[in-house]
């Protein structure tokens, strides 16, 4: 059975379970969920809006899990990111290029993250599942401890960092809309990513690397190299991500930034079948759940984490096809 | 601070981390257990003001064992261990989230239940220590459990179905993460909170690693997480705070990573067949 | 030999894989205390016969009767409650266990103390010598592992034993204290059927020799039968071989010099020389795969590896490729195809190429390289779903592209059919006609003849005849045979 069709049966089966539970006129709930997804301009840009940070977890966990790495840590790159560009943003003086220099931090700040799973994969031999999911736990902590501490907005007493200054902040073109530039970025890091996979030596052997380690190795393809650049991509993804995030969206850090975005963007990028075009239509249909959600929430009083269940449903189904699948 | 403040304190995760042990033994690795024990822990919390604390706790262990079953059965699937785990967490997040706030929505308030007297979770809970040490160690089903973890083709060979007593392990296993979720709630809070597990499931992962897979190991590791815990909250009793809230809430999770890192590679031992999916090969 | 029916008596027998015939119609018996020796090269069908009569595979037709009631085993447990016990050549021992732990395992039913009690009398009358019950599996040597796995199937005091290549790892000690044992065992009454592919094995240990080809039980001779006639039943009749182009080697372009992979291969020293086809012919298992993978820069060593006059310093592919060391690798389906990319992505893997890849430029070359070698397939199709001749051709096609200076083939023709067998094998020779040195692993005396300007034959780990195309064939099948020169 088709990806797409088993996912949509999936979010079909359990968001009709979920408005049943709850009572509610299934046409009802639909239609609000429709509306506040795509119904006008500013339900498409907050669909879109909720999308973008999806794609670039999404990618990152696609340009990992392609070269046979299982990184689980998006979440984590994706925090670290976000925290790197708030103390960066915040740093330096207000002007057009802070806001450069926080995107490219977030990007660093992930991938280094990335980085310390790279090393223990390579000098200890510890898997990356293991590591980038202790690591999450570490990002969570660090955040909590940035912005009751050295980022904590002065004054106010809550635990969230000051504001970015709006030259900071990635431009809005149709306020009060909440599309921002972030889903340029983002396209544009996708197409990126997919001439990298598809038009480039580096892409064909670590495309071949996921598949067949052993013939990539005996075809002279260094293994280990690969898996670890692909690792460390994936961090950067990520971590532009978290930056995006806080530039486009909430202009300021805090804890729970993240509603796990990074578990989310492996459900996507699993339905896109790790290729880059799959995983944005995939962020695409979880970003209009996503902002679908509050409509549903409002009329069918079904809650909107509903959609972290759907999500979940989702991973679990693909995971079951691909098992049948392997010999 | 007290030896009972510690034993308390440490009891839930206690439970979850014996449960990830006896999976992991078998063979399967379930990154969802922190899904597992918030499940747990919600349907106690529905459960109490019902039928009382004690019939509570029950249904939380039920809660626990099915949904690890369900787990064990998309992994006998041939499901990759850690796709299915990663999606049993969104799984739990959202279930435990969206029944929670849409009992809330109804005026349902989460509040106190009766909580239970001191005893009965964090004896049981030590006494388990040593029993399944002696299960997995002195029984012949213990041997069969540990072989399917280390080799379960060699199982197979002498007629037994890796994949059934995966399946009766899981079982046992996600009943022992719901008597921990189920101690969360009551024992120590006294309510459900969405997210009230605040990562307990990884740390418990942690737990199993840094304990070499020996239930006594550990059970001390919890011991020493929880006196830290116990010894942070009475710093913040007394208003000091000696080390910052969050450096210890990362502390576990820098400890293995530490760990990790300085141990060569071929003594991180573990059982041998972990988080290989098993197919019957015909 | 008695008068009562036979212990194990079997007619019939066929089990199919797909579209290959792995048994295709067996029929003998072994009586009890009777030693049977079961003789035959890879893919006779020596192990599918094993496995059936010891209960971990069904036969799609035939009949087994077990002292003349029927046996019809669902899984080894039920064959060893009928008393029959197999000792596999793949270990399935637990690693982190025990000795004992490893023993207890699948002997659930039988209490602990009668175990002690029936080892005991293992080691007293039978000799068999275990270590100390409370070491770890990890610890022992392979030869005491064996051992382990001979003494898990004798506690079930099986009336019928079997063994599938006993002294695959044993030394030639070990295996006298094995057959030893098994002179024991049949002094007892228990009947023993052991396969082997050594021809002095089965004159020193077998009573009578059952020899196996291509599926079918091809002769039944006694033990004491000549060497020449049981060579010659194991490996076949001599076919004519198609020589190819008179070459005269060059100079010597790689050296081997004390190459060694402990226990399965001995130091062994190999010079290549341009224009040559070395064939390392044996059974697979006697050292042939891992001298390959050495010289391929797949694992690393003892010894030294010379290319060019280079020294290899760390063996990796990646270096191996850029002194000219192309590999046609032994798993196809693991180390050879990649099934995701497509094609013309496969054949250029691993090859220096300019940024960005047109699709075009690919697919042209692929189409050259298509016609060259006569792949059937398509530049973008996914390279999945080619057929296994075709994956191997461009595996093949993929090494040769580039005029290496040495090409290393382990297996090539392995599980192909007739007609890419020869297209593989001319592809072959074609490179060692363009100047490049070829070592070919086989396992099939015809290839290692067809191919070879030089024939090393090798068993356990050494070689043990060197020869070429005017060797007499018998010969060859006796060194195959274990026979030293």
């Amino acid at each position: 059975m088709s990806r797409w069709l088993l996912a949509c049966a999936v979010i079909a089966a359990a968001g009709l379970g979920a408005v049943a539970a709850t009572g509610s006129n299934p046409l009802e709930a639909a239609r609000a969920a429709f509306e506040s997804a795509l119904g006008s301009s500013l339900a498409l840009q907050e669909t879109l809006a909720k999308a973008v940070p999806l794609l670039w977890c999404g990618l990152a966990a696609a340009v990992a899990f392609r070269a046979g790495v299982w990184n689980i840590g998006a979440e984590g790159q994706f925090l670290v990111g976000a925290t790197a560009a708030t103390a960066v943003g915040l740093g330096l003086p207000a002007g057009s290029w802070s806001l450069a220099a926080s995107l490219l931090a977030g990007g660093l700040a992930g991938g280094a993250w990335a980085g310390v799973a790279v090393l223990l994969r390579r000098m200890s031999g510890v898997s990356e599942v293991l590591s980038t999911i202790l690591l999450n736990l570490v990002a969570v902590a660090l955040v909590g401890w940035a912005v009751h501490g050295p980022l904590q907005e002065p004054g106010r007493g809550l635990p969230q960092s000051a504001a970015l200054p709006r030259e900071a902040w990635l431009w809005r073109p149709f306020e009060p809309g909440r599309l921002h530039l972030g889903c340029v970025l983002v396209g544009l890091a996708a197409t990126v990513v997919w001439v990298a996979l598809h038009r480039s030596r580096w892409g064909l052997e670590l495309r071949a690397v996921g598949d067949r380690p052993l013939a990539a190795r005996a075809c002279g393809v260094a293994v280990d190299r690969v898996q670890s650049v692909a690792l460390l991509l994936s961090g950067a993804l990520a971590g532009v991500g978290g930056a995006v995030e806080l530039l486009g969206i909430t202009h300021r850090l805090f804890e729970r930034f993240s509603p796990g975005y990074g578990y989310s963007g492996i459900a996507t990028a699993l339905l896109g079948g790790l290729e880059p075009a799959g995983t944005a239509a995939a962020s695409l249909l979880f970003g209009a759940m996503a902002a679908g959600s509050g409509g549903m929430q409002r009329v069918a009083g079904v809650p909107v984490v509903t959609v972290l269940l759907i999500q979940g449903l989702v991973v679990v189904a693909l995971a079951v096809r691909r098992g049948d699948e392997r010999p | 601070m007290s030896v009972l403040e510690i034993v308390t304190v440490a009891a839930p995760l206690l439970w979850a981390a014996l449960g990830e042990l006896l999976g992991q033994r078998a063979g399967v690795l379930n990154i969802g257990t922190e899904g597992v024990m918030l499940t747990a822990c919600l349907a106690t919390a529905l459960a109490a003001p019902v039928v009382g604390p004690w019939w509570a706790l029950l249904v939380g262990l039920a809660t626990g064992a099915i949904s690890n079953g369900l787990f064990a059965e998309v992994v006998a699937a041939g499901a990759d261990q850690v796709v299915a785990g990663t999606g049993v967490v969104l799984v739990g997040l959202g279930v435990t989230g969206a029944v929670f706030r849409h009992l809330q929505a109804q005026g349902f308030a989460g509040a106190l239940v009766t909580t239970l007297p001191w005893g009965a979770v964090e004896l049981a809970g030590l006494a388990l220590v040593p029993l399944l040490a002696w299960f997995l160690g002195r029984t012949r089903t213990g041997l069969v459990v540990r072989a399917c973890g280390e080799c379960p083709e060699a199982v197979a060979a002498t007629g037994v179905n890796p994949v059934q007593v995966r399946r009766v392990v899981l079982l046992a296993a996600g009943g022992l993460v719901g008597v921990g979720g189920a101690a969360l709630v009551l024992r120590a809070s006294g309510a459900f909170v969405e997210g009230m597990t605040a990562g307990r499931g990884f740390l418990a992962l942690a737990l199993v690693l840094l304990g070499r897979w020996r239930p006594s190991l550990v059970a001390v590791g919890t011991l020493l997480l929880g006196a830290a815990t116990a010894f942070q909250f009475h710093l913040q009793g007394l208003g000091l705070e000696a080390v910052p809230y969050h450096l210890l809430l990362a502390l576990p999770y820098l400890a293995t990573l530490l760990v990790l890192a300085l141990m060569p590679p071929d003594r991180l031992g573990g059982p041998a067949a972990l988080g290989k999916p098993y197919r019957r090969q015909r | 030999m008695s008068s009562s029916p036979p212990l194990l008596d079997v007619s019939d027998l066929v089990r199919r894989y797909g579209g290959t015939v792995a048994l295709g119609g067996v029929a003998f018996s072994v009586s009890a205390g009777e030693v049977v020796a079961l003789l035959g090269e890879n893919g006779a069908g020596k192990s599918t016969l094993v496995e059936i009569v010891g209960g971990s595979l069904r036969a799609d037709r035939g009949r087994m009767l077990i002292a003349g009631a029927p046996y019809l085993p669902r899984d080894p447990l039920r064959a060893r409650a009928s008393g029959v016990a197999v000792v596999h050549q793949h270990f399935q021992l637990v690693e982190a266990f025990t000795v004992a732990e490893n023993l207890s395992l699948g002997l659930g039913s039988i209490p602990s103390s009668e175990l002690d009690r029936r080892r005991g009398a293992l080691e007293r009358d039978l000799g068999v010598r275990l270590p100390p019950v409370e070491t770890p599996v990890r610890a022992l040597s392979v030869g005491e592992r064996q051992w382990l796995e001979v003494a898990r199937a004798l506690l079930t005091r099986p009336r019928l034993l079997l063994l599938d290549e006993p002294t695959a790892v044993l030394t030639p000690g070990e295996s006298e204290r094995l057959f030893a044992t098994v002179r024991g065992l049949s002094e007892r009454g228990v009947a023993v059927l052991f396969i082997t592919h050594r021809l002095d094995e089965v004159r020193r240990a077998a009573d009578r020799v059952l020899v196996l080809r291509r599926g079918l039980m091809v002769a039944e001779l006694g033990s004491k039968a000549p060497t020449a006639e049981l060579a010659a039943a194991m490996t076949g009749e001599e076919t004519p071989v198609a020589t190819g182009p008179e070459r005269t080697p060059g100079p010597v372009v790689a050296r081997l010099r004390g190459v060694a992979a402990p226990p399965r291969l001995q130091p062994l020293d190999l010079d290549l020389h341009a224009g040559e086809v070395v064939a390392l012919a044996g059974v697979d298992g006697n050292g042939q795969v891992e001298a390959a993978c050495r010289l391929a820069g797949l694992s690393a060593g003892p010894g030294t590896v010379e290319v060019g006059g280079v020294r290899v310093a760390r063996a990796e592919p990646g270096v191996m490729r850029r002194l000219g060391v192309v590999v046609i690798p032994a798993d196809r389906a693991r180390e050879g195809v990649v099934p995701s990319l497509s094609v013309a992505e496969n054949l250029v893997l691993g090859t220096p190429l300019g940024f960005p890849l047109r699709r075009g430029e690919l697919a042209s070359r692929a189409e050259a390289m298509i016609r060259r070698y006569a792949l059937v397939g398509r530049p973008g199709q996914p390279a999945g779903e080619l057929s296994g001749g075709n994956q191997q051709k461009l595996v093949v096609a993929r090494a040769l592209e580039g005029r290496p200076r040495v090409v290393v083939a382990m297996h090539p023709t392995r599980g192909l059919d007739l007609h890419a067998q020869a297209a593989v094998r001319r592809l072959l020779l074609e490179a060692a006609a363009g100047g490049a040195a070829v070592l070919v692993v086989t396992a099939d005396l015809d290839e290692a003849r067809e191919l070879g300007d030089r024939i090393q034959v090798m068993s356990r780990g050494r070689v043990v005849g060197r020869g070429d195309r005017s060797t007499p064939f018998p010969t060859l099948a006796a060194w195959l045979g274990g026979a030293v020169a």
